[in-house]
Protein backbone atom coordinates (compact mmCIF):
# COMPACT_ATOMS: atom_id res chain seq x y z
CA UNK A 1 0.00 0.00 0.00
CA UNK A 2 1.21 3.58 -1.06
CA UNK A 3 1.68 6.25 1.51
CA UNK A 4 -0.97 8.12 0.69
CA UNK A 5 -4.37 7.16 -0.10
CA UNK A 6 -5.81 9.28 -2.89
CA UNK A 7 -9.83 10.04 -2.55
CA UNK A 8 -10.67 10.40 -6.05
CA UNK A 9 -11.65 14.13 -5.48
CA UNK A 10 -8.70 15.28 -7.81
CA UNK A 11 -8.94 18.62 -6.25
CA UNK A 12 -9.04 17.54 -2.64
CA UNK A 13 -5.89 15.26 -3.45
CA UNK A 14 -3.98 18.25 -5.00
CA UNK A 15 -4.07 20.30 -1.17
CA UNK A 16 -3.13 17.10 0.26
CA UNK A 17 -0.07 15.77 -1.38
CA UNK A 18 -2.23 13.74 -3.02
CA UNK A 19 -4.23 12.10 -0.43
CA UNK A 20 -4.69 10.43 3.10
CA UNK A 21 -1.38 9.41 5.01
CA UNK A 22 -1.80 5.72 4.69
CA UNK A 23 -3.14 4.21 8.45
CA UNK A 24 -4.47 7.71 9.45
CA UNK A 25 -7.46 8.70 11.31
CA UNK A 26 -9.32 11.52 10.02
CA UNK A 27 -12.22 13.29 10.96
CA UNK A 28 -14.68 14.46 7.74
CA UNK A 29 -17.26 16.71 9.60
CA UNK A 30 -19.79 19.67 8.74
CA UNK A 31 -22.93 20.69 8.85
CA UNK A 32 -26.11 18.24 7.12
CA UNK A 33 -26.54 18.47 3.47
CA UNK A 34 -22.81 19.46 3.35
CA UNK A 35 -21.34 16.12 1.27
CA UNK A 36 -20.13 13.89 4.27
CA UNK A 37 -21.39 10.86 3.10
CA UNK A 38 -20.73 11.52 -0.76
CA UNK A 39 -16.89 13.03 0.27
CA UNK A 40 -16.76 9.30 2.17
CA UNK A 41 -18.09 7.59 -1.00
CA UNK A 42 -15.84 9.33 -3.09
CA UNK A 43 -13.02 8.05 -0.99
CA UNK A 44 -14.17 4.40 -1.09
CA UNK A 45 -14.92 3.88 -4.93
CA UNK A 46 -11.41 5.40 -5.54
CA UNK A 47 -10.37 2.68 -3.48
CA UNK A 48 -11.95 -0.23 -4.64
CA UNK A 49 -12.41 0.77 -8.15
CA UNK A 50 -8.82 2.30 -9.21
CA UNK A 51 -6.58 0.83 -6.52
CA UNK A 52 -8.03 -2.56 -5.56
CA UNK A 53 -7.86 -1.45 -1.84
CA UNK A 54 -11.25 -3.59 -0.51
CA UNK A 55 -13.08 -0.37 1.41
CA UNK A 56 -15.76 -0.87 4.04
CA UNK A 57 -18.34 1.78 4.63
CA UNK A 58 -20.02 1.26 8.45
CA UNK A 59 -23.77 2.89 8.28
CA UNK A 60 -24.97 3.87 12.01
CA UNK A 61 -27.62 6.28 11.35
CA UNK A 62 -28.76 6.94 7.66
CA UNK A 63 -30.30 4.20 6.01
CA UNK A 64 -28.44 1.82 3.55
CA UNK A 65 -31.04 2.59 0.89
CA UNK A 66 -30.07 6.41 0.75
CA UNK A 67 -26.69 5.83 0.63
CA UNK A 68 -27.42 4.02 -2.61
CA UNK A 69 -29.50 5.89 -4.01
CA UNK A 70 -26.88 8.31 -3.64
CA UNK A 71 -24.05 5.89 -5.42
CA UNK A 72 -26.73 5.49 -8.39
CA UNK A 73 -27.40 9.45 -8.42
CA UNK A 74 -23.58 10.13 -9.02
CA UNK A 75 -22.80 7.32 -11.07
CA UNK A 76 -20.88 5.27 -8.60
CA UNK A 77 -21.26 2.05 -9.91
CA UNK A 78 -20.35 -0.63 -6.69
CA UNK A 79 -22.51 -3.93 -8.11
CA UNK A 80 -19.10 -5.51 -9.68
CA UNK A 81 -17.40 -4.61 -6.60
CA UNK A 82 -19.76 -5.50 -3.95
CA UNK A 83 -19.66 -8.47 -5.57
CA UNK A 84 -16.17 -9.04 -5.76
CA UNK A 85 -15.91 -8.29 -1.91
CA UNK A 86 -13.73 -5.12 -2.71
CA UNK A 87 -16.22 -2.65 -1.49
CA UNK A 88 -18.54 -3.59 1.21
CA UNK A 89 -21.69 -1.41 2.86
CA UNK A 90 -22.29 -2.31 6.29
CA UNK A 91 -25.68 -1.39 7.84
CA UNK A 92 -25.34 -1.49 11.72
CA UNK A 93 -27.55 0.82 12.02
CA UNK A 94 -30.23 -2.35 11.71
CA UNK A 95 -28.28 -3.58 15.01
CA UNK A 96 -29.43 -0.18 16.95
CA UNK A 97 -33.10 -1.11 15.59
CA UNK A 98 -32.80 -4.26 17.61
CA UNK A 99 -30.61 -3.85 20.43
CA UNK A 100 -31.65 -4.14 23.84
CA UNK A 101 -34.50 -1.35 24.11
CA UNK A 102 -32.86 0.03 21.07
CA UNK A 103 -29.96 1.23 22.42
CA UNK A 104 -27.66 2.69 20.17
CA UNK A 105 -24.32 1.06 19.17
CA UNK A 106 -20.80 2.23 21.20
CA UNK A 107 -17.33 1.72 20.57
CA UNK A 108 -16.59 -1.28 22.28
CA UNK A 109 -19.31 -2.85 20.56
CA UNK A 110 -17.80 -1.52 17.04
CA UNK A 111 -14.52 -2.09 17.59
CA UNK A 112 -15.63 -6.08 18.50
CA UNK A 113 -17.20 -5.76 14.55
CA UNK A 114 -14.24 -4.10 13.32
CA UNK A 115 -11.72 -6.62 15.27
CA UNK A 116 -12.83 -9.40 12.88
CA UNK A 117 -14.50 -8.33 10.10
CA UNK A 118 -11.59 -5.78 8.97
CA UNK A 119 -9.28 -8.89 9.01
CA UNK A 120 -12.21 -11.40 7.50
CA UNK A 121 -12.63 -8.79 4.08
CA UNK A 122 -8.76 -7.30 4.37
CA UNK A 123 -10.34 -4.19 4.26
CA UNK A 124 -7.67 -1.43 3.52
CA UNK A 125 -9.95 2.13 3.68
CA UNK A 126 -12.69 2.03 6.44
CA UNK A 127 -15.85 5.10 6.74
CA UNK A 128 -17.49 5.32 10.09
CA UNK A 129 -20.48 6.90 9.17
CA UNK A 130 -21.23 8.91 12.22
CA UNK A 131 -19.38 9.21 15.18
CA UNK A 132 -23.12 12.02 16.05
CA UNK A 133 -24.52 8.20 16.07
CA UNK A 134 -22.18 6.68 18.47
CA UNK A 135 -22.15 9.44 20.75
CA UNK A 136 -25.88 9.26 21.54
CA UNK A 137 -24.42 5.58 23.55
CA UNK A 138 -22.86 7.55 26.47
CA UNK A 139 -23.79 10.06 29.04
CA UNK A 140 -20.77 12.58 29.31
CA UNK A 141 -18.10 13.85 26.91
CA UNK A 142 -15.92 12.54 29.54
CA UNK A 143 -16.82 8.83 28.82
CA UNK A 144 -17.19 9.93 25.30
CA UNK A 145 -13.67 11.24 24.79
CA UNK A 146 -12.08 8.38 27.00
CA UNK A 147 -13.69 5.86 24.57
CA UNK A 148 -13.02 8.07 21.56
CA UNK A 149 -9.53 7.69 22.14
CA UNK A 150 -9.26 4.31 22.95
CA UNK A 151 -10.73 3.32 19.64
CA UNK A 152 -8.91 5.53 17.63
CA UNK A 153 -5.96 3.92 19.11
CA UNK A 154 -7.20 0.25 17.77
CA UNK A 155 -8.00 1.53 14.46
CA UNK A 156 -4.31 3.03 14.32
CA UNK A 157 -3.62 -0.48 14.91
CA UNK A 158 -5.26 -2.05 12.38
CA UNK A 159 -4.01 -1.80 8.63
CA UNK A 160 -6.54 0.33 7.73
CA UNK A 161 -7.23 4.10 6.62
CA UNK A 162 -10.41 5.59 8.04
CA UNK A 163 -12.84 8.32 7.84
CA UNK A 164 -14.99 9.50 10.93
CA UNK A 165 -17.85 11.47 10.14
CA UNK A 166 -19.04 13.99 12.36
CA UNK A 167 -21.76 16.14 11.90
CA UNK A 168 -21.44 20.05 13.35
CA UNK A 169 -24.38 20.89 14.91
CA UNK A 170 -24.11 24.75 14.27
CA UNK A 171 -21.88 27.49 12.15
CA UNK A 172 -19.38 27.73 15.72
CA UNK A 173 -18.93 23.98 16.67
CA UNK A 174 -16.98 21.43 14.58
CA UNK A 175 -18.44 18.89 16.14
CA UNK A 176 -21.29 17.66 18.65
CA UNK A 177 -18.55 17.23 21.58
CA UNK A 178 -15.85 19.14 21.09
CA UNK A 179 -13.01 16.88 21.52
CA UNK A 180 -13.38 14.76 18.08
CA UNK A 181 -10.52 17.13 16.04
CA UNK A 182 -8.15 16.43 18.60
CA UNK A 183 -8.15 12.58 18.82
CA UNK A 184 -7.94 12.46 14.62
CA UNK A 185 -5.15 12.88 12.55
CA UNK A 186 -6.49 14.69 10.01
CA UNK A 187 -9.95 17.15 10.10
CA UNK A 188 -11.46 18.42 6.73
CA UNK A 189 -14.25 20.72 6.92
CA UNK A 190 -17.06 20.91 4.42
CA UNK A 191 -18.74 24.21 5.14
CA UNK A 192 -22.29 24.94 3.88
CA UNK A 193 -22.67 29.20 3.79
CA UNK A 194 -25.19 31.65 3.36
CA UNK A 195 -24.24 34.45 0.38
CA UNK A 196 -26.85 36.78 -0.88
CA UNK A 197 -29.24 33.98 -0.30
CA UNK A 198 -27.72 31.06 -1.76
CA UNK A 199 -25.98 28.35 -0.52
CA UNK A 200 -22.58 27.78 -1.05
CA UNK A 201 -20.03 24.69 -0.48
CA UNK A 202 -16.56 24.94 1.13
CA UNK A 203 -14.11 22.65 1.86
CA UNK A 204 -11.20 23.00 4.19
CA UNK A 205 -7.99 20.66 5.28
CA UNK A 206 -7.78 22.08 8.78
CA UNK A 207 -5.54 19.91 10.33
CA UNK A 208 -3.55 17.12 8.93
CA UNK A 209 -0.78 15.25 10.62
CA UNK A 210 2.23 13.92 8.66
CA UNK A 211 1.79 16.01 5.69
CA UNK A 212 1.79 19.61 4.53
CA UNK A 213 -1.56 20.78 3.39
CA UNK A 214 -2.97 23.57 2.12
CA UNK A 215 -5.07 25.61 4.99
CA UNK A 216 -7.48 27.79 2.52
CA UNK A 217 -10.97 27.53 2.50
CA UNK A 218 -11.80 26.19 -1.33
CA UNK A 219 -15.09 26.50 -3.29
CA UNK A 220 -16.47 22.70 -3.12
CA UNK A 221 -19.12 22.03 -6.34
CA UNK A 222 -21.71 18.63 -6.03
CA UNK A 223 -21.95 18.32 -10.16
CA UNK A 224 -23.36 15.08 -11.79
CA UNK A 225 -20.42 13.20 -11.29
CA UNK A 226 -19.95 13.52 -7.38
CA UNK A 227 -17.58 16.54 -5.72
CA UNK A 228 -15.84 18.60 -7.38
CA UNK A 229 -12.92 21.17 -5.61
CA UNK A 230 -11.15 23.90 -7.00
CA UNK A 231 -7.85 23.63 -5.36
CA UNK A 232 -6.70 26.81 -7.47
CA UNK A 233 -9.93 28.93 -5.90
CA UNK A 234 -9.70 30.27 -2.70
CA UNK A 235 -13.45 31.32 -0.50
CA UNK A 236 -13.01 35.03 0.88
CA UNK B 1 -44.52 -34.88 28.94
CA UNK B 2 -47.75 -34.36 28.57
CA UNK B 3 -50.74 -36.66 30.01
CA UNK B 4 -51.56 -38.49 26.11
CA UNK B 5 -47.75 -39.51 25.92
CA UNK B 6 -47.65 -40.34 29.42
CA UNK B 7 -50.41 -42.57 29.32
CA UNK B 8 -49.22 -44.68 26.02
CA UNK B 9 -45.53 -44.62 28.24
CA UNK B 10 -47.48 -45.97 31.10
CA UNK B 11 -49.08 -49.44 28.97
CA UNK B 12 -46.35 -49.98 26.77
CA UNK B 13 -43.79 -50.26 29.89
CA UNK B 14 -46.45 -52.13 31.94
CA UNK B 15 -45.93 -55.34 29.25
CA UNK B 16 -45.03 -58.68 29.96
CA UNK B 17 -41.81 -58.45 28.28
CA UNK B 18 -41.04 -54.59 28.94
CA UNK B 19 -38.51 -55.30 31.10
CA UNK B 20 -36.34 -57.64 30.18
CA UNK B 21 -35.69 -56.36 26.87
CA UNK B 22 -35.09 -52.61 28.77
CA UNK B 23 -32.21 -54.79 30.64
CA UNK B 24 -31.09 -56.44 27.19
CA UNK B 25 -30.80 -53.22 25.68
CA UNK B 26 -29.08 -51.44 28.97
CA UNK B 27 -25.43 -52.53 27.78
CA UNK B 28 -26.41 -49.26 24.96
CA UNK B 29 -24.81 -51.59 22.21
CA UNK B 30 -27.30 -51.20 19.01
CA UNK B 31 -29.68 -54.05 18.75
CA UNK B 32 -32.18 -55.37 15.78
CA UNK B 33 -35.30 -56.68 16.93
CA UNK B 34 -34.26 -60.16 15.94
CA UNK B 35 -31.67 -59.75 18.35
CA UNK B 36 -34.39 -59.02 21.38
CA UNK B 37 -36.08 -61.83 20.04
CA UNK B 38 -33.39 -64.71 19.97
CA UNK B 39 -31.88 -63.51 23.45
CA UNK B 40 -35.11 -63.51 25.24
CA UNK B 41 -37.35 -66.27 23.36
CA UNK B 42 -40.01 -63.74 22.31
CA UNK B 43 -41.78 -63.00 19.31
CA UNK B 44 -39.79 -60.56 16.50
CA UNK B 45 -43.44 -59.03 15.96
CA UNK B 46 -43.50 -58.55 19.87
CA UNK B 47 -40.07 -56.93 20.12
CA UNK B 48 -40.33 -54.86 16.83
CA UNK B 49 -43.36 -53.36 17.97
CA UNK B 50 -42.10 -52.28 21.69
CA UNK B 51 -39.06 -51.02 20.11
CA UNK B 52 -41.07 -48.74 18.08
CA UNK B 53 -43.22 -47.86 20.33
CA UNK B 54 -40.45 -46.99 22.88
CA UNK B 55 -38.59 -45.07 19.86
CA UNK B 56 -41.87 -42.92 19.25
CA UNK B 57 -42.26 -42.27 22.80
CA UNK B 58 -38.47 -40.66 22.80
CA UNK B 59 -37.27 -43.39 24.74
CA UNK B 60 -34.75 -45.24 22.22
CA UNK B 61 -32.68 -43.62 19.27
CA UNK B 62 -32.90 -45.37 16.18
CA UNK B 63 -30.84 -45.68 12.83
CA UNK B 64 -30.94 -48.25 9.73
CA UNK B 65 -28.69 -50.86 9.62
CA UNK B 66 -27.90 -52.00 5.80
CA UNK B 67 -26.75 -55.10 5.07
CA UNK B 68 -26.10 -56.68 1.65
CA UNK B 69 -29.67 -58.43 1.37
CA UNK B 70 -31.90 -56.07 3.45
CA UNK B 71 -32.25 -53.49 5.44
CA UNK B 72 -33.36 -53.46 9.29
CA UNK B 73 -34.07 -50.84 11.84
CA UNK B 74 -31.33 -50.85 14.82
CA UNK B 75 -32.10 -49.19 17.84
CA UNK B 76 -29.93 -48.32 21.44
CA UNK B 77 -31.05 -47.06 25.53
CA UNK B 78 -30.04 -43.33 24.88
CA UNK B 79 -29.14 -43.70 28.74
CA UNK B 80 -29.06 -46.20 31.52
CA UNK B 81 -32.32 -44.85 33.17
CA UNK B 82 -35.56 -44.20 32.00
CA UNK B 83 -37.89 -41.05 33.35
CA UNK B 84 -41.37 -40.54 33.30
CA UNK B 85 -41.78 -37.02 33.70
CA UNK B 86 -45.47 -36.01 33.79
CA UNK B 87 -46.71 -31.99 33.08
CA UNK B 88 -49.95 -31.73 34.54
CA UNK B 89 -50.40 -28.20 33.11
CA UNK B 90 -53.76 -27.34 31.33
CA UNK B 91 -54.36 -27.56 27.69
CA UNK B 92 -52.26 -29.45 25.17
CA UNK B 93 -48.25 -28.24 24.42
CA UNK B 94 -48.74 -25.20 21.70
CA UNK B 95 -46.04 -26.86 19.74
CA UNK B 96 -46.92 -25.66 16.35
CA UNK B 97 -47.05 -21.62 17.89
CA UNK B 98 -43.72 -22.47 19.58
CA UNK B 99 -42.31 -23.73 16.19
CA UNK B 100 -43.92 -20.60 14.21
CA UNK B 101 -42.05 -18.61 16.93
CA UNK B 102 -38.71 -20.64 15.54
CA UNK B 103 -39.18 -19.81 12.50
CA UNK B 104 -39.82 -16.47 12.65
CA UNK B 105 -36.57 -15.84 14.42
CA UNK B 106 -34.99 -18.01 11.83
CA UNK B 107 -36.24 -16.35 9.49
CA UNK B 108 -35.75 -12.67 11.03
CA UNK B 109 -32.04 -13.62 11.86
CA UNK B 110 -31.22 -14.05 7.78
CA UNK B 111 -33.39 -11.13 6.96
CA UNK B 112 -31.27 -8.79 9.58
CA UNK B 113 -27.82 -10.23 7.90
CA UNK B 114 -29.06 -9.55 4.52
CA UNK B 115 -29.44 -5.99 5.43
CA UNK B 116 -26.77 -5.83 7.40
CA UNK B 117 -24.81 -6.69 4.19
CA UNK B 118 -22.13 -9.20 4.95
CA UNK B 119 -21.73 -10.86 1.95
CA UNK B 120 -22.08 -14.35 1.94
CA UNK B 121 -23.23 -15.24 5.61
CA UNK B 122 -26.89 -15.52 4.86
CA UNK B 123 -25.82 -18.26 2.69
CA UNK B 124 -23.97 -20.06 5.20
CA UNK B 125 -26.77 -19.46 7.38
CA UNK B 126 -29.06 -21.46 4.98
CA UNK B 127 -26.95 -24.25 4.65
CA UNK B 128 -26.87 -25.07 8.71
CA UNK B 129 -30.84 -25.59 8.53
CA UNK B 130 -30.46 -28.07 5.58
CA UNK B 131 -28.07 -30.18 7.73
CA UNK B 132 -29.64 -33.11 8.78
CA UNK B 133 -29.51 -33.67 12.77
CA UNK B 134 -29.44 -37.07 13.49
CA UNK B 135 -33.49 -37.40 12.95
CA UNK B 136 -34.23 -34.60 14.93
CA UNK B 137 -36.05 -32.60 12.33
CA UNK B 138 -38.12 -35.97 10.65
CA UNK B 139 -38.98 -37.03 14.67
CA UNK B 140 -39.87 -33.12 15.57
CA UNK B 141 -42.32 -32.99 12.22
CA UNK B 142 -43.85 -36.08 13.28
CA UNK B 143 -45.06 -35.23 16.35
CA UNK B 144 -46.20 -31.74 15.17
CA UNK B 145 -48.04 -34.35 12.62
CA UNK B 146 -49.31 -36.35 15.75
CA UNK B 147 -50.42 -33.39 17.97
CA UNK B 148 -47.45 -32.63 20.18
CA UNK B 149 -46.99 -33.21 23.79
CA UNK B 150 -44.25 -32.12 26.15
CA UNK B 151 -41.48 -34.43 24.87
CA UNK B 152 -41.83 -32.68 21.06
CA UNK B 153 -41.26 -29.56 22.96
CA UNK B 154 -38.21 -30.69 23.95
CA UNK B 155 -37.36 -31.76 20.65
CA UNK B 156 -37.81 -28.52 19.26
CA UNK B 157 -35.77 -26.46 21.53
CA UNK B 158 -33.01 -29.17 21.21
CA UNK B 159 -33.42 -28.56 17.68
CA UNK B 160 -33.12 -24.47 17.90
CA UNK B 161 -31.08 -24.19 20.56
CA UNK B 162 -28.27 -26.60 17.88
CA UNK B 163 -29.48 -23.95 15.14
CA UNK B 164 -28.98 -20.93 16.92
CA UNK B 165 -25.83 -22.54 18.22
CA UNK B 166 -24.13 -22.67 15.04
CA UNK B 167 -25.77 -19.38 13.64
CA UNK B 168 -23.69 -17.58 16.35
CA UNK B 169 -20.46 -18.73 15.47
CA UNK B 170 -20.78 -17.94 11.80
CA UNK B 171 -21.84 -14.54 12.62
CA UNK B 172 -19.54 -14.56 15.40
CA UNK B 173 -16.86 -15.50 13.06
CA UNK B 174 -17.41 -12.48 10.25
CA UNK B 175 -18.25 -9.84 12.73
CA UNK B 176 -17.38 -10.70 16.37
CA UNK B 177 -19.36 -11.69 19.17
CA UNK B 178 -20.63 -8.74 20.44
CA UNK B 179 -22.59 -7.70 17.24
CA UNK B 180 -23.68 -11.61 16.35
CA UNK B 181 -25.33 -11.77 19.99
CA UNK B 182 -26.45 -8.62 19.29
CA UNK B 183 -28.21 -9.44 16.05
CA UNK B 184 -29.48 -12.92 17.42
CA UNK B 185 -30.82 -11.00 20.35
CA UNK B 186 -32.43 -8.59 18.47
CA UNK B 187 -34.17 -11.31 16.14
CA UNK B 188 -35.52 -13.22 19.00
CA UNK B 189 -37.31 -10.20 21.16
CA UNK B 190 -38.97 -9.41 17.41
CA UNK B 191 -40.29 -12.82 17.10
CA UNK B 192 -41.30 -12.30 20.08
CA UNK B 193 -43.36 -9.68 19.85
CA UNK B 194 -47.08 -10.68 19.78
CA UNK B 195 -46.57 -13.94 21.30
CA UNK B 196 -44.82 -12.94 24.67
CA UNK B 197 -46.82 -15.01 26.73
CA UNK B 198 -46.35 -18.29 24.90
CA UNK B 199 -42.41 -17.54 24.60
CA UNK B 200 -42.12 -17.02 28.65
CA UNK B 201 -44.51 -19.61 29.55
CA UNK B 202 -42.42 -22.29 27.74
CA UNK B 203 -39.03 -20.40 28.15
CA UNK B 204 -38.90 -20.63 24.22
CA UNK B 205 -36.27 -17.87 23.96
CA UNK B 206 -33.24 -18.41 26.37
CA UNK B 207 -32.40 -21.77 24.40
CA UNK B 208 -31.53 -19.28 21.76
CA UNK B 209 -28.54 -17.76 23.53
CA UNK B 210 -30.56 -14.52 23.74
Amino acid sequence: MSDRLPTGIEGFDLLVQGGFPARSVSLVAGPAGGGKSLFALHFCHAGARRYNEPSMYVVLEEAKESLQRVMQMFGMDFGDLEKADRFLLIDLGELRVSGSQGSPIGFRELQDFLASSLKTAHVRRLVIDSLSAIGLHYGSAAEYRERLFAFCRFLRGMDVTTLLIAESPDPHALTQFGVEQFLADSVVHLGLEEVKGELRRTLTVRKMRFTKHDTGKHPMHITSVGIEVAADEKVV
Amino acid sequence: MDEKTFSEAVALLSGEHSLPILRYLGSGEWRIASDVSRALDIHTTTASKFLAGMHGLGFLERRVRKSRTRSALEYRMMGSRITLDLELSDGPTPLKEALDYYLDYVSTVLEKTRRLGWPGIDGKLEARLEKNRNGLKENLFTRILDGGGARGMEDLRALFRDISQEFLAITSEAMGRATALRLLSGAAEEARKGRESLVDRYDLRSILGA
